[in-house]
């Protein structure tokens, strides 16, 4: 005979129905309580947000819109594609007649010459007409943009019909979507960066001065930062240097390896407490 | 935990109604005997089997899937009967002295190998509430005295004792029935 212990574990009673029928009346009672709390607090929130829009006037939508859409510009300057950056500077810098005839040596256009111009012939035609598009919008209100501190400026170029084949050939790597979005989140908060932040435009890693040595941006006082960005581009479109810490400046070394002369691009993404979500592309020199 | 142990219980973990009910009706029959042996009514069982159940689906993330799902759900019931029999104010704390147990020799593991089980039941549901809760742990679950101890908040040899007491009483309840068979 086996042992009490095995008897009871091989003894089984079948309880009252009604055992189930209160466990799970319990649990439905405390989903049902659980989605009502769910859905009211859904709508307290959505009520909430209306209020505040609603106070806020229809002023404040342009602005609000246009942080919501940077996110979509920050995934789409991460990518490996090297034009990405590059033709977007271009386009920042648009609107800024003064700048329309420097040399384009200075940008860094190279990379269009390096990959796009193959495909120039077949592709430059449709992609012209879309990118002109965003372009003529945003021309319309140059007037408030300091867009012009930076020094890369130059780069970009007025779309003029004769030029257009070199913007299409600098975007053609791009899906053409993206351009407006970019372009016109660009106008809103093109000059507020300036305002929080100072980014240098030339560094020198040998140069005998600390303060010298590292392509740092600087915010200043009224700067409430909550993150921070930082990406930048050789010539080639390489990758060459991320950081998420605004006190972390570049050294001009990639790998160990130091950097040559020459343009960089840097995209600084900065989510400011006081004015969102602002991205800021430009160029920096780099001198030995 | 068996392959379709640890399915029932991902889908229970996602609060899948028809999971819930299917590890009820597996684990019911085997957990309402455990429940009836720790109360003294029916009516107790069906409370601790219920709190249970509700405490084990609220609980399930923490069920890891190398754990036995049998014995998590042992020790749910367990601990749920305990509480609810503290809860119940019929846990009376008479901590017994050690008297003299020389004159109990009668019960060994094979003392009621002849008696029906639900007597058995019976005699054990008619224990005094410590009694029978560290009978049923100690004797019928496995727990060592010090597992016990720490779960009630007793000592030991408090353990000890309300186990022989326990047993003596089986005994005195059950040999005549022995005798009659």
């Amino acid at each position: 005979m086996s042992s009490l212990r095995e008897r009871f574990e091989n003894h089984n009673t079948q309880p009252d129905p009604e055992v189930w029928n209160r466990i799970e009346k319990t649990m439905h009672h405390r989903t049902v309580v659980r989605r009502t709390v769910v859905s009211s607090s859904v709508a307290l929130v959505a009520l909430a947000a209306a209020a505040l829009f609603w106070l806020k006037g229809p002023d404040t939508k342009p602005v609000q819109v246009a942080q919501k859409e940077t996110p979509e510009v920050v995934v789409a300057s991460n990518p490996v594609s090297v034009e990405e950056p590059i033709s977007a500077v271009s386009e920042e810098t648009m609107p800024v007649q003064s700048h329309e005839q420097m040399p384009k040596d200075n940008s860094p256009k190279p990379s269009a010459d390096n990959n796009a111009v193959e495909s120039r012939p077949a592709q430059s035609q449709p992609v012209a007409s879309v990118a002109a598009q965003p372009v003529a919008s945003v021309a319309e209100t140059p007037a408030h943009q300091n867009v012009s501190v930076d020094p890369i400026v130059a780069t970009a170029s007025q779309p003029t019909a004769s030029e257009r084949p070199v913007v299409s050939a600098a975007t053609t790597e791009r899906p053409a979507a993206p351009a407006p979005k970019l372009a016109q989140s660009d106008e809103n908060k093109a000059g507020s960066t300036d305002l929080i932040v100072w980014i240098p435009n030339v560094f020198s890693p040998d140069d005998e001065v600390a303060e010298n040595k590292v392509f740092k941006v600087k915010p200043n006082s009224e700067a409430n930062i909550r993150s921070f960005e930082m990406y930048i581009y050789n010539r080639g479109g390489r990758q060459v240097f991320h950081s998420k810490d605004i006190n972390q400046g570049w050294d001009g070394r990639f790998n160990g390896q130091a950097q040559p002369t020459g343009a960089y691009v840097y995209i600084i993404q900065i989510n400011d407490a006081d004015k969102g979500l602002i991205t800021k592309k430009g160029t920096v020199t780099l001198i030995r | 935990m068996k392959p379709e142990e640890s399915h029932l219980v991902k889908a229970c973990r996602r609060k899948d109604r028809r999971a819930q009910k299917e590890l009820y009706e597996l684990f019911a029959p085997s957990m309402f005997t455990l429940c009836l042996r720790y109360t003294h009514t029916d009516e107790d069982a069906m409370d601790v089997m219920h709190d249970g159940f509700i405490k084990a689906f609220d609980n399930i993330d923490q069920l890891r899937s190398g754990d036995s799902l049998t014995a998590w759900m042992k020790s749910i019931m367990v601990n749920t009967a305990i509480s609810h029999l503290r809860r119940e104010k019929r846990y009376v704390d008479v901590d017994i002295a050690d008297e003299s147990l020389s004159h109990f020799t009668a019960y060994d593991d094979n003392a009621f190998d002849e008696i029906d089980i639900e007597l058995i039941m019976k005699a054990i549901r008619q224990l005094p509430t410590r009694q029978r809760v560290v009978f049923n742990m100690v004797e019928l679950e496995g727990y060592t005295y010090e597992e016990v101890a720490e779960q009630l908040g007793i000592t030991s040899s408090a353990v000890r004792s309300n186990l022989m007491r326990a047993k003596r009483l089986l005994v005195e309840q059950l040999a005549p029935l022995k005798l009659n068979n």
